[in-house]
């Protein structure tokens, strides 16, 4: 895999671990083994560049010896065959190198020739640390992908479900809203058309809106309004709406299509549920820190619901979360005879 | 030909008020009144006896099919709703018409026109009865189960259930709310009871949140005691079928 290619700060960082590395290999040269300074420097620059530069191509080694995919006497085997090879390169090939350059120094080409035995056990050390190294690394990569693909999945999923929750109740909606329109175009066509713009404008609203796009509560109370306007031509005097908003909070910003659901829920359990009139009540009020509104509307607690109870509150409780980092912010209450929905908007995002 | 008379059970004005508009040139129909739920709907029906009905699918407290679940007296009936797969499904074979909403005056007078039809032949089947078997075979479980007793009509939900003990064509349903007889089998009850109810007995389904205690009885009859004081017989298999459902 081409992703596999080292980064620039991951290069970095290994040289310097090689450095660290070069330069304890140096100090115990002096000080243990007494070799002077010039072919201490030099054992120690040839050894661990040269392992260095096998350490890149085991780098690239360890990803098609994937612990998943293999069984684990291949890897062994393979390993083992890396690691004698490994070894054998390093060892002989720095021996080597190093014999030419200091030939002339007899105490410390015995001392190199005398040494081999533990350079190897060294170089199958060093091996086993970095090839694990390696596979930890990959490891954590290949899970933290697995994480983001997990989160894109559960994105989708969640925006699939919003969309058919969305799609449930809509055509409800509108296709008895359009019902109402074509009976007003024979006995009241100003009506009517009034009702088509005000459909028309909900629609887009609910419509077009991304699902983090943040509106203002002037926006939203605009179209809520349309929305009841609408639901009053369905419903005539059983549909009572008041609301008590302080102006002062009108431009506050909230999410998008926040506050419609509260009052499609208002209107779904109370209005469509009751044989007599239905009062919904909404207050909004603000202070320096949060923005609150208050819905409540009459409900008869005998009434027995079908499936589906609550999911456009609990989609606006998820939105909220999502949004604000933090739970709490939906309050639901049943009383005897009314329903109160409680939410409190954040005033300021920390982002 | 003899005057259609014609009731109207929506619960939104403007949908009543278009059937009538429609239906204000037709000389053979008179529109007896409107209804605004299924409550009024049954009382009109009772009262009025009217020849057709055009009745909403999505009203308050009692919907459209547990209306027709409840009457005894069958007038024709055409449904009417605005976006509902199960009611489609359900009609296609035996209402006499089901409109989607919207729908234009030509559509309303062709389904006025089947119904028509329906009244001049002899009925040879009843469309409501093969309506309500047809919806009886749906997997559809049950929430609440509406009873009608004259003209008075009882929501009682599933869980306020105690028990059902079948009697002869009904079935009688004793729950918090009072004992309400049904004109269903033990069968349909038995399939559309969510779990939590166990048929004990040929005559018996038990709400096994209500069971108290169990005894034996004679060899093969135990006796089922619930909080409502009844004690109630289980047959072998019926038993067996408890038990299985506290392992």
């Amino acid at each position: 895999m081409i992703t596999r290619v080292l980064q620039n700060k991951q290069i970095l960082l290994y040289i310097v671990l090689w450095i660290a590395i070069a330069v304890v290999h140096f100090s115990v040269l002096i000080s243990f083994y007494n070799i002077s300074w010039l072919p201490a420097i030099g054992d120690s620059l040839i050894f661990n560049t040269i392992f260095a530069i096998i350490g890149i191509g085991l780098w690239f080694a360890v990803p098609y010896l994937d612990l998943s995919k293999h069984q684990w006497y291949e890897l062994l085997s393979q390993h083992f065959t890396g690691l004698v090879l490994s070894t054998l390169v390093w060892v002989y090939g720095s021996s080597f190198i190093l014999q030419q350059l200091f030939d002339d120094r007899t105490s410390y080409i015995g001392f190199l020739s005398g040494s081999l035995t533990i350079r190897f056990i060294t170089g199958t050390f060093y091996y086993t640390v970095f090839v694990s190294i390696m596979y930890m690394i990959n490891t954590y990569r290949q899970l933290q992908e697995r994480h983001s693909r997990e989160a894109q999945l559960f994105a989708q999923l969640k925006e699939a479900e919003l969309t058919l929750l969305r799609s449930q109740i809509r055509p409800h909606f509108l296709f008895n809203s359009l019902n109402s329109i074509s009976s007003l175009t024979m006995t009241d066509p100003p009506k009517a058309q009034e009702m088509i713009i005000k459909l028309s404008e909900f629609m887009r609203y609910s419509l077009n809106f991304p699902d983090n796009s943040l509106s203002t509560l002037e926006k939203e109370l605009y179209h809520i309004q349309l929305y009841l306007d609408i639901e009053k031509i369905r419903f005539g005097e059983k549909l009572r709406f008041e609301k008590e908003v302080d102006s002062s909070c009108l431009q506050i910003a909230l999410p998008a299509m926040i506050l419609q659901p509260l009052l499609e829920n208002a209107v779904k359990y109370g209005v469509y549920e009751s044989t007599t009139v239905s009062y919904i009540q909404l207050k909004v009020s603000c202070s320096e820190k949060m923005l609150n509104i208050y819905i409540e509307n009459d409900f008869d607690p005998e009434n027995v619901f079908r499936k589906g109870t609550g999911t456009g509150l609990r989609n606006v409780e998820k939105r909220l979360q999502t949004h604000y980092g933090q739970p709490g912010l939906l309050n639901i209450m049943k009383k005897e005879k009314v329903f109160i929905v409680e939410m409190k908007i954040p005033r300021y995002v920390t982002d | 030909m003899s005057q259609i008379k014609v009731l109207i059970i929506d619960d939104e004005a403007p949908a009543r008020q278009i059937i009538r508009t429609y239906l204000s040139d037709q000389q053979d129909i008179t529109i007896l009144g409107e209804c605004e739920n299924g409550f009024e709907g049954l009382k009109a029906i009772q009262e009025l006896q009217p020849d057709l009905i055009f009745l909403d699918i999505q009203m308050p407290k009692i919907d459209g099919f547990e209306l027709v679940d409840v009457l005894d007296q069958k007038p024709e009936i055409i449904f009417a709703t605005a976006y509902d797969q199960y009611a489609i499904k359900a009609f296609e074979m035996n209402a006499v018409d089901y409109l989607l909403k919207p729908y234009s005056k030509d559509r309303l007078l062709q389904a006025v026109d089947k119904a028509k039809g329906r009244m001049k032949t002899a009925k040879k089947e009843d469309p409501i009865k093969n309506l309500q078997n047809h919806l009886d075979d749906n997997n559809q479980q049950l929430e609440r189960v509406v009873t009608r007793l004259g003209s008075k009509i009882t929501v009682v939900p599933v869980d306020k259930i105690w028990y059902i003990e079948a009697q002869d064509d009904y079935v009688m349903v004793y729950s918090d709310q009072g004992n309400h007889l049904k004109e269903k089998t033990m069968k349909y009850f038995e399939q559309h009871l969510p779990q939590g109810f166990i048929r004990i007995h040929r005559s018996y389904i038990v709400n096994i949140s209500q069971i108290i205690s169990t005894e034996l009885y004679s060899k093969d009859t135990h006796l089922v005691t619930l909080r409502c004081g009844a004690k109630l017989k289980s047959s072998a298999d019926g038993y067996k079928r408890l038990r299985e459902q506290f392992k």
